[in-house]
């Protein structure tokens, strides 16, 4: 298989049937997907879970991705709702901290940046889930607003103004290690 | 007073034209509110940059739930399957249907035409030559298949065929059915009792490459298969199996 070939051309041939195609277009998504799902849910047993239903979605509805819209751009949306999906069935308000949520490495002499990731990572559990979304696509995986909102079917002004409540949010669960005494005042979601 | 949180967000990302610049500063200026969210947002903006990517667990199979899907061609299959799994069917149930859609028409987009759509099931161009082995083979994998409880009332499999009259064929054997140019007869009529339920039918088949249609149904505790000749409905074969 080219490593060249087009999404597109692959999943025309996946829907005609041919497997060694769609194991391609796993292969190149499936990273960006299992990162994707490990920054929203947390948990490395949850991220599995989403990842795996994540691309079996998208095998059995591949049919009815009519192709106008980049196969990433509806590979990440078909992520996503798996991602919240895992979230429904484990009856947890998105947003809330779950319990289980990996003790990762914070040894006092470990470098700076990894002791934060963790505490980043954690407090990203913390953000409303529909704020999550779109900061993890735009601050972490660098996607751009207008595909955001295509990913997430909601208008460009909605993403950028959930952005930045989700930034704000997440400040406000680290509070402590940037140093700010005073939380931000809980606002209404939009 | 109201906060441009759409322009916050790009204010911090730094991909603001001058004017719209310009005009968030101007209101920052005289917000607190915004001017901490905004050092906020700046800091935690980093941080997550700086997010490491993961590795893929060892030894991960991102496809291993959907090696187990057959890719939809347009939804007969996976009408097919998840009616059956929607009302119990045993999981080892579900590998034996695809072989049963395997069987009766390979997957990858059935050419048939929308008149010939009269019953559940799996329609192909390519694979509808049949004779009395692979009938039987049809009629042994239904039987295997299904249980009692399978094809209860919400089968949507069994009631695809579209003759207005009735959705059991065979029930009025004297209404009239409706002209499609390439179904002559409904394979069975009128030798199955009332309580034949359809489970399938290829329309367009051969069988000993005479053109026929074939029909299964659940009759009672038992599959019929009948196979009837296009040409003057006349029953070619007919096979049955008892229910587990």
């Amino acid at each position: 298989m080219a490593g060249d070939t087009p999404d597109r051309d692959l999943v025309f041939r996946s829907t005609a049937g041919d497997r060694f195609a769609f194991a391609e277009l796993v292969r190149r998504h499936e990273r960006r997907v299992y990162n994707l799902a490990y920054r929203m849910l947390g948990r490395e047993e949850d991220a599995r879970d989403a990842t795996q239903d994540a691309f079996m979605i998208a095998l059995r509805k591949l049919s009815s991705f009519r192709g106008d819209a980049a196969f990433s751009t509806w590979m990440h949306r078909v992520t996503v709702n798996a991602c919240y999906d895992i979230l429904r069935k484990r009856k947890r308000e998105p947003g809330e901290l779950p319990e289980e949520v990996e003790e990762g490495p914070s040894h006092p002499d470990h470098a700076e940046t990894t002791a934060l990731s963790v505490d980043v990572g954690r407090a990203l559990l913390r953000v409303p889930f529909e704020f999550r979304a779109p900061l993890v696509l735009h601050d972490v995986q660098d996607l751009p607003y207008d595909e955001i909102a295509e990913i997430l079917g909601v208008p460009v002004g909605t993403v950028k103004s959930r952005i930045h409540r989700g930034r704000v949010a997440l400040a406000a669960a680290l509070g402590e290690r940037f140093g700010h005494p005073r939380t931000s005042e809980e606002r209404t979601n939009r | 007073m109201t906060h441009p949180e759409e322009l916050l967000a790009e204010y911090v990302d730094g991909s603001l034209e001058q004017d719209e610049r310009a005009a968030v500063e101007a209101h920052l200026a005289g917000c607190e509110q915004c001017r901490d969210e905004v050092g906020a947002a700046r800091r935690v903006r980093g941080a997550l940059a700086a997010l490491p990517e993961v590795d893929l667990p060892e030894g991960f199979r991102a496809d291993r739930r959907a090696r187990r899907v057959r890719p939809a061609s347009g939804g007969r299959h996976e009408r097919l399957r998840r009616t059956l799994v929607g009302v119990g069917a045993a999981a080892a149930s579900i590998a034996a249907i695809v072989g049963v859609a395997v069987l009766i028409g390979n997957g990858g987009g059935g050419s048939s035409s929308p008149s010939a759509t009269s019953g559940g099931g799996v329609h192909s161009a390519a694979s509808t030559a049949y004779d009395k082995a692979r009938v039987d083979q049809l009629a042994n994998s239904l039987a295997a298949t299904s249980t009692k409880d399978t094809f209860g009332s919400e089968n949507t499999a069994g009631a695809q065929t579209r003759t207005p009259t009735s959705s059991r064929v065979g029930l009025e054997p004297d209404a009239p059915v409706p002209p499609r140019p390439s179904v002559t007869c409904i394979p069975g009529a009128g030798s199955l009792p009332k309580s034949a339920h359809p489970l399938q039918t290829i329309s367009r088949a051969t069988f000993n490459g005479t053109p026929a249609s074939i029909g299964a149904y659940r009759v009672g505790h038992s599959i019929r298969v009948v196979v009837a000749s296009r040409s003057d409905c006349s029953v070619l074969y007919t096979t049955s199996r008892p229910l587990r």
